[in-house]
Order: C-alpha cells, then structure tokens, then sequence
C-alpha cells in the first residue's frame, strides 16, 4: 500500500466543472456508441475517458485527505461500485419492460439509470462510511458519490464502446459473459487511482496529475482497442497517448528539482 | 426470491466479518515493524476471498451439483472457505520463514501479553522501537477463520446470484464487485492494521458488520429487481 | 487418455507456471520497488537519503497484477477467438500486458519523485529509469504470461466456468496479493535496511532511513532483486504455486478414490483441512524454533 496523503496543491479546474464535464462527454459516448456501432470504439471509446478523467481528480481530491488504507482502496470500492449499478441499470431497465409494461423506448434511457443506480448507490455507501464506520474525512459522503457515479460511467462507457451498444442483450452478449466488464473494472479503476497515487507528494501539481489522468484514459481505451481488434481505434488511441504522455514526461522534468543521468549523489548544501 | 437476499445480506456481513480476522500489518509489516502480514487488509482479503470464490464457482459447475439441495449448498460454500484457507496458511506459513530466517525475528504479537492459545509470553521477544512482527499462532489461528469466513462469504454471494438465475459468468462479476465493496468497507473500519481476534479494534467490528449489512442488503433489492427479467 | 491423468497433467503443470509467475512476480516488484516496502523509498529523501531506488507506486500489487493479467488474458482471448494459435496468442497477450506494464511504471517514477523533488532535492534519474525498465518489464511479462498459462488451464481443463479475462483479473489479483504479502517482506525489513544488525524488526525511529549505498558503489534496484532472489523471490514462487496445486489436489484425490459426487467432495475437502492443518503445525514449529534459537530480549 502507498501513502494517502500529501496536501492540497491549487486546483486548475473547479472538480465539480471536470466532474460535469467528464459525466456528460460518458454519456454522449454512450449514445454515439448505441447508435452508430461501427465507430463505437473509435468515438464511444474515446468519450468514456472523460469518466475515467473525472474520476482520477476526484481520487486527488478525497485521497489528499489520508485515507489510511492508501489511495488504491477508494479506486477499488468506486469500481466495485460501479460494476453493480452498470449491471443493474442494464437489467432494471429490462425488467420494467416486461413487468411494468413500459415502453420499449426506455431502454435509450440506460445510461441515466446506470447514472442514478450509482449515485444512490455511492451516496448511501458512503454515509455508512462516516457513520457507523466513522471516517474523518468531510467530502467523503460527496466523494464516494462521485467515484461511484465516475466508475459506473466508466465501466458502462468502455463496455457500451466494446460491445457496440448499451442494450441488455448487446451488453450482456458481448461484454459481460465474455468476461470484458472485469478488463473495464481493473483497467478504468487503474486509471482512476494511478494518477493521484503516482503523483502524490509536497510538490504535486494539478496539472501533472491532470495530464497523467488523461494519458491513462487514453491507454485504457487503447487497451479496449486492442481488445475489440480495431486497428483504427488502437493507432489513433496509440498516438494520443504518446502525445499526452510525451507532455507529462517533459512537464514532469521542468518540474524537477534536477535531473541527471550518471549515477552521482548531489552534495547535500543544506 | 426472499431466500437470495438474506443470503446476499448475510454474504456481506460475513465477508466484512472475515476481514476483522485477518492479521494484516499494512506497510509497517512489511518492514516487521508491526504484527502481522505485511501487505493491505482490503487486496489480502480479496485475495483469499476470490480463490474461495473461484473454488466455490468449480464446484458449482460440476455436473449434478443442485443448488436447492442444502447439502450440495454446504458443500459448495466449504469447498470456498477450504480453497481461501489453503491460499492464507500458505502466505502466512512462507511469510513467517522469510520473516524468521531471512529477517531474523521472533514471531511476537504487541496485542497480548501471551498468545491466548499457546501461553507463550510475546513483550520480550519483541524488537524495542517495534509494534511486534511475524505471524505468531494465534494470529494465524484468526487469519485461518478469516479465510473461512471469507471464502464462505464469497461462495455465499456467488451462490444466491446464481439461485436468482443469474449465468455464471455475471454471477462471477458481480460477486468480485460485490466482495470489494465489502472488503474496502472493512478495511475503513480496521484503518490500516489489525492483529485478529485478541486486537482491542476488533471490537470495532459492529460497526463494520452494520455497514456491511445495509449496503448489502440495498445491493440485494437491486441485485433481486435485476433479476426479474431473467 | 484417462480423464483424470489429464486433470493431474493440467494441474501440475498450472502449478508449476504459478510458481515461476510467483517468483518472477516477486522479482520484479523488488527491481521496481512497489508495494508496501515502496513507503520506505518514498519516505528516504524526507529523511534525507537521497536515492537510487526505482519508486513504482503504480498501486498496490494486486491490483496492478489484477491489470496486467487480465488485459493479456483479454487480448489472448481475443486473439484465439480471432483462430490464432493459442500459445501465440498468450504471448502477444503478455506482450502488450509488459506494454502497459512499462508505461504505468515510468509515469509512477516520475509522478512520485517528481512530487517530493523540489521539497527534498532528491534529483530524477533517468539512468535508473531507463536501466531499470528492462528488468521490471522482462520479470513483469514472465510472470504474467506464466499467470496467464494457469488461467487457460483453468478455464480450459480444471473445469472453472468463469471465462479466460475475468479467471485472469482473479489470478492476477491473487498472485499480487501473495506476492506483496511473503516475498517483499524479505525486501522491506532485511534488503532496505541492511546496515542495521540482522535479526530484529525496524523500529519506527529507523524508517526512511534506508540504505543507499550498495556492496560497491550506490544502491538501486537490481541490486535487491540479486538479493531477494536467494529466499524471497523462490518462496513467494513456492507459495503461489503450492496454492494452485495443493487447491486441486483435493479434487484429484476425491476422484481417484471415487464414489458419488457427496463423497468425493467431502473427501476433498477433508484432505484441504488436513493440509490447513498441517500448516498451522509447521507454522507453530518454525515459532517454536524461533523462539529457542533468537531467545528474547534481555537487556531492557
């Protein structure tokens, strides 16, 4: 386990603006991978690394707080989350189907209800774990909520891009008993914890942790590029995140205090 | 319909329960600067706990296994808790010879003046400066329970979606999402390190097991309104 | 051929690609420095033991195995369902697991150094990076392609109903957890902090007080996987490989002394309590002995 920890540097962007913004570019993914599945990956898959960007400055926000078990834990539970309430917005929206006689065209609003599903489902979880469990921390009610939501847009997102849609027989065909919704959970959650965890410390920046959020989104969506097989999509993924990458890596060496390349110890003039 | 969901319940209480048993010493273990296994509560659970998991869903899947039948049912859910035991006494059997040959320590726990199973005194055979180290008996002897729970709790789970219909396969990731839900829950509870059952924070686990059992029991109305249309 | 010589075959041979996986598994994390020893590196600059340690916080190791594994047991899928062959399509699997591996391990360099640079001058070293990400990726794909080998049994043979992506997010989350829990022990306690006496755990007031200097000229992290590979490295290989096999083993035995599917079970997990118990012997033994050869603390 790492440390949680590390202060609060000054955010470049308001969370809750990024949190919108990365809800929102999720759930267009969605439709646009419902509707026009031959781009799915490609435009779908693209989309849903605004949930996993999200998500990643959220995790900075909470995990600065000291969580005591590490910054992964809180990555863990907000996918564990999120692969209930994806499943369950899928199959609930089925259910009112057949039961409740409701219209067939409930089945475009999935991705809202995987959305709600989840917030209640992060909200109520984490209640419990300020009371009983008695957590310190004041946003962690707030938090969870947006790491749940976060993960189960995440999840929904590459899964939607994968299979090509967001209706049960399309999600549960082609991406749940093939066992991808378990690569979604590791790989989004990976890319969710890892930037906070990676880049924490005194001199952490905003900006680094961003573009590391951003370079890991971009992974995960080539990693289901290469998954899907799609050539277009892993090249193009491939190239963003070599660009990104490649800008987290330069800002990360002018941030340095040096940088060397031979094996000396500087001299300690303190 | 009913039965499902007080076995989903009663999965999340005892997977949280388990994970109060386990000894983890968090980082500072793995430095035997304290008691116990020296990696996080949450991922050593989920650990065990999935190979329970995996041990239970292989005997589920074997041809003439009914899940109704409550024999079969026992025999599934101990073939988990067997299968997490077997992975825990592994890891803290290896882990006490690193920590007594390769380390060179005493196992002593800091939570007890003797080990309430074998009567052996701890304080002096502990490092100054430390929290105790290693694995003594009666923290494998908790870790070992924990492992059961665990794993049963896992098979638990996994057994209730599968009588509510559900394929195997979504079953499975449900039950692993489900299991981390209730592994992170605890591990908030304990905070970091936990020796087992003779730690002062094990009183703790009221706490835990509530929490588990709410989000538990909200996890199963929807697992079980999910599982209408199938 | 007789079912249950093929089980026995597929079981052996999953256990014996555990263990390499275990103990590769092991090796890596102690080139790269991650999991909880890793708290120690992060802590040496603050107290000012600038370093030459590799500091890979990608997270805790079960869940970066978790990663790694199941992207190669997801590609590998893909690729047999594509007709590849499958022993190529494991390895193209692990291929571009070590991919991903390399580019998580290179950006939890930086992000941790970086953010503890300015404060504690502890420079970046590229040196260390680029040296260091060979051996890291190498042990990283033999561990995971081994895993991934045991995975395939799994679904394949050894009757696990799960498909190959998600028995591979499990084995990976297993070997991580095994992995960070016996052999980093051996890293953590004994290799960071080897100028202090051996025999002894590291008292709070020693932590970040790592070693950064080596046998000849300054540590790094090559160093300690030369080291942890004497006991660490092979014993967290034997105790993930024992978990496999021993894990099945009760079902062998339960199908060669047959009867129906009760009986067999229970023998089954009979013969899993009996090796549980047997553990718990040994592990009271080897306290036993610990306590004799060590003896306590006199002079306090």
């Amino acid at each position: 386990m790492s440390h949680g920890g590390g202060g609060h540097a000054a955010e470049l962007y308001p969370e809750n603006q990024v949190i919108l913004f990365g809800a929102i570019l999720a759930i267009v993914g969605m439709y646009i991978s419902q509707f026009l599945p031959h781009v799915s990956m490609l435009i779908g898959g693209l989309l849903a690394v605004g949930a996993t960007v999200a998500g990643a400055n959220t995790t900075r926000r909470v995990a600065a707080y000291g969580l005591g078990t590490g910054v992964p834990s809180i990555g863990m539970v907000s996918l564990g989350l999120g692969v209930i309430s994806t499943l369950a917005g899928v199959l609930l929206a089925g259910v009112a189907i057949s039961q409740f006689n409701l219209p067939n065209e409930l089945l475009y609003g999935i991705p809202i209800i995987v959305a709600v599903v989840s917030i209640v489902l992060g909200f109520i979880v984490g209640k419990l774990t300020v009371n009983p469990i008695g957590m310190k921390i004041p946003i962690m009610v707030e938090s969870m909520t947006k790491l749940s939501l976060m993960g189960a847009l995440s999840i929904l997102g590459f899964c939607a891009a994968y299979a090509g849609g967001f209706y049960p027989d399309v999600i549960i065909g082609g991406a749940v008993k093939n066992g991808i919704i378990g690569l979604a959970f590791i790989a989004a959650g990976m890319a969710i914890l890892h930037p906070f965890n990676a880049c924490l410390g005194p001199n952490e920046s905003h900006k680094r942790t961003l573009l590391l959020a951003i370079a890991c989104g971009f992974i995960t969506w080539f990693i289901f590029s290469i998954v899907k097989l799609d050539i277009l999509s892993s090249v193009v993924s491939i190239l963003l995140w070599g660009i990104v990458y490649r800008e987290f890596v330069n800002q990360s060496l002018k941030d340095a205090c040096c940088v060397l390349y031979t094996p000396e110890i500087p001299k300690k003039d303190m | 319909m009913a039965v499902p969901l007080v076995e989903i319940t009663l999965a999340g209480a005892i997977i949280n329960a388990s994970v109060h048993f386990v000894p983890v010493g968090g980082a500072p273990a793995a430095m035997a600067t304290s008691t116990g296994i020296g990696t996080g509560t949450t991922q050593l659970a989920a650990g065990a706990g999935f190979t329970g998991l995996m041990a239970a869903a292989i005997m589920a899947a074997q041809k003439g296994i009914v899940l109704s039948n409550p024999i079969h049912l026992a025999i599934i859910l101990l073939s988990g808790a067997v299968g997490s035991m077997i992975m825990l006494a592994l890891t803290m059997l290896l882990g006490q010879l690193i920590y007594v040959f390769g380390v060179g320590v005493v196992p002593a726990a800091d939570k007890c003046e003797k080990d309430p199973i074998t009567g052996d005194y701890q304080k002096s055979y502990i490092t100054p400066g430390t929290t105790g180290h290693a694995i003594p008996t009666v923290c494998f002897i908790s870790g070992l329970i924990g492992a059961a729970l665990g794993g049963i709790g896992g098979g638990l789970a996994y057994i209730a979606l599968k009588q509510l219909g559900f394929a195997s396969e979504v079953a499975g990731i449900i039950a692993v999402g489900f299991f981390f839900m209730n592994a992170v829950l605890a591990s908030y509870n304990i905070g970091g390190t936990i020796e087992g059952f003779h730690d002062p924070k094990f009183k703790k686990m009221p706490n835990g097991i509530i929490a588990s059992f709410i989000a538990s029991l909200l996890t199963g109305v929807i697992v079980v309104g999910m599982s209408i249309g199938i | 051929m007789d079912p249950t010589l093929l089980v026995l075959g597929a079981l052996a041979l999953s256990g014996a690609a555990a263990t390499v996986a275990g103990c590769a598994e092991d090796l890596e994390s102690d080139v790269g420095s991650q999991s909880n020893p890793n708290s120690q590196v992060q802590l040496g600059p603050q107290m000012g033991n600038i370093h030459r340690y590799f500091n890979k916080a990608i997270s805790g190791e079960p869940v970066s195995y978790g990663l790694y594994v199941a992207v190669a047991g997801a590609v590998a899928w893909a690729l047999i369902n594509m007709g590849l062959s499958v022993p190529i399509a494991l390895v193209v699997g692990a291929g571009i697991a070590a991919f991903i591996h390399g580019a998580y391990a290179v950006s939890a360099y930086l992000g941790r150094i970086v953010g503890q640079s300015k404060n504690f001058g502890q420079p970046v070293y590229m040196d260390v990076v680029l040296s260091h990400l060979g051996p890291i990726v190498g042990h990283g794909f033999i561990a995971v392609f081994c895993m991934l080998i045991a995975a395939y049994l799994a679904t394949s043979m050894l009757g696990n109903p799960f498909p190959l992506p998600l028995v591979a997010l499990i084995f990976g989350i297993t070997v991580g957890a095994i992995g960070s829990s016996t052999g980093d022990v051996h890293y953590g306690a004994e290799r960071e902090y080897q100028k202090y006496p051996f025999g002894g755990g590291v008292p709070v007031a020693n932590q970040g007080d790592i070693d950064i200097k080596a046998e000849t000229g300054i540590r790094n992290g090559m160093d300690s996987s030369y080291f942890c590979s004497k006991l660490g490295g092979p014993l967290t290989g034997l105790t993930f490989g024992l978990t496999v096999f021993l894990g099945g083993w009760g079902d062998i035995i339960g199908e060669i002394v047959g009867g129906d599917l009760i009986s067999k079970s229970v023998i089954a997990i009979i013969v899993g309590i009996i090796i549980v118990t047997i553990t718990a012997y040994l592990n009271r033994v080897i306290e036993v002995y610990a306590r004799k050869k060590y003896g306590p603390y006199t002079d306090r």
